[in-house]
């Protein structure tokens, strides 16, 4: 094996490397779910018509 | 002489890669070894950094909901109970037949007979359930107007969901009407 063949061996290598990281870093960028999970409490949004209270109030 | 400056024409040519080699092997390993870790690290941080901003946005209207919620309630606290009682959290059905019971007795409307049509007594999925109470009974035009008045007007929610009213056969103008209605209570 003489070294122009090693050579390319190495630049084989550090491409490989490099290609690596940049498909890691477009994994962590574009992954769905961390590890960060939190149940959100689910709230609605509830309306108090004024008017039936009232009309409500007056009925015995 | 000769023989030298030839030989020094084919040495120049000869290209050293040991260098180069070398820089690729040891710049692999530095990247491998200590920038990817580093660089990983900074973009998963990044990107949990920003997913936590989402989540604190989130809880943020969470918040802003239940700040909003709680103002209303306080607003409305004396005024709850009447939401209450008028759709009851149980069928509370004893509450209803005596509510009806009392305006019968109060307007002359003479129940004969009376019953409680099925009730879902298990958590359902709905928002809000219902019973019926089926009565039958004999009243004066008036009066039975006033009875219906009465429990339109009771806290009670309650809907008259079916009414027949017959004329009984070889009656006078002034005799008492048959009346079969259907009553429709609500509880959640």
């Amino acid at each position: 094996m003489n070294k122009k063949e090693v050579l390319y061996i190495t630049i084989g290598i550090f491409l490989t490397i490099i290609a690596w990281i940049v498909a890691d870093i477009y994994y962590i960028n574009n992954r769905k779910k961390s590890k960060i999970e939190i149940d959100i409490p689910k709230i609605e949004n509830y309306k108090i018509n004024k008017e039936v209270l009232r009309i409500i109030e007056n009925k015995k | 002489m000769e023989k030298n400056n030839i030989k020094n024409i084919f040495k120049k040519n000869i290209t050293d890669y040991t260098y180069i080699i070398l820089f690729f092997i040891f710049f692999s390993i530095f990247l491998f070894f200590g920038i990817y870790p580093a660089l990983k690290n900074v973009f998963s941080l990044i990107k949990e950094r920003k997913e936590l901003k989402e989540i604190d946005n989130l809880y943020e209207e969470k918040i802003t909901n239940i700040y909003l919620i709680q103002n209303i309630l306080e607003e409305n606290r004396d005024k709850l109970i009447f939401v209450d009682e008028a759709i009851s959290k149980t069928p509370q059905v004893n509450q209803m037949v005596n509510d009806i019971k009392k305006i019968a007795d109060k307007n002359n409307f003479f129940i004969t007979k009376a019953s409680i049509a099925d009730i879902n007594l298990s958590k359902s999925k709905k928002n809000i359930d219902n019973i019926n109470i089926i009565l039958e009974g004999k009243a004066y035009f008036d009066d039975f107007l006033k009875f219906i008045n009465d429990i339109i007007n009771q806290r009670r929610l309650k809907m008259i969901k079916n009414l027949n009213v017959n004329v009984e056969k070889n009656s006078t103008d002034s005799s008492k009407l048959k009346i079969s209605l259907i009553i429709e209570g609500y509880y959640l």
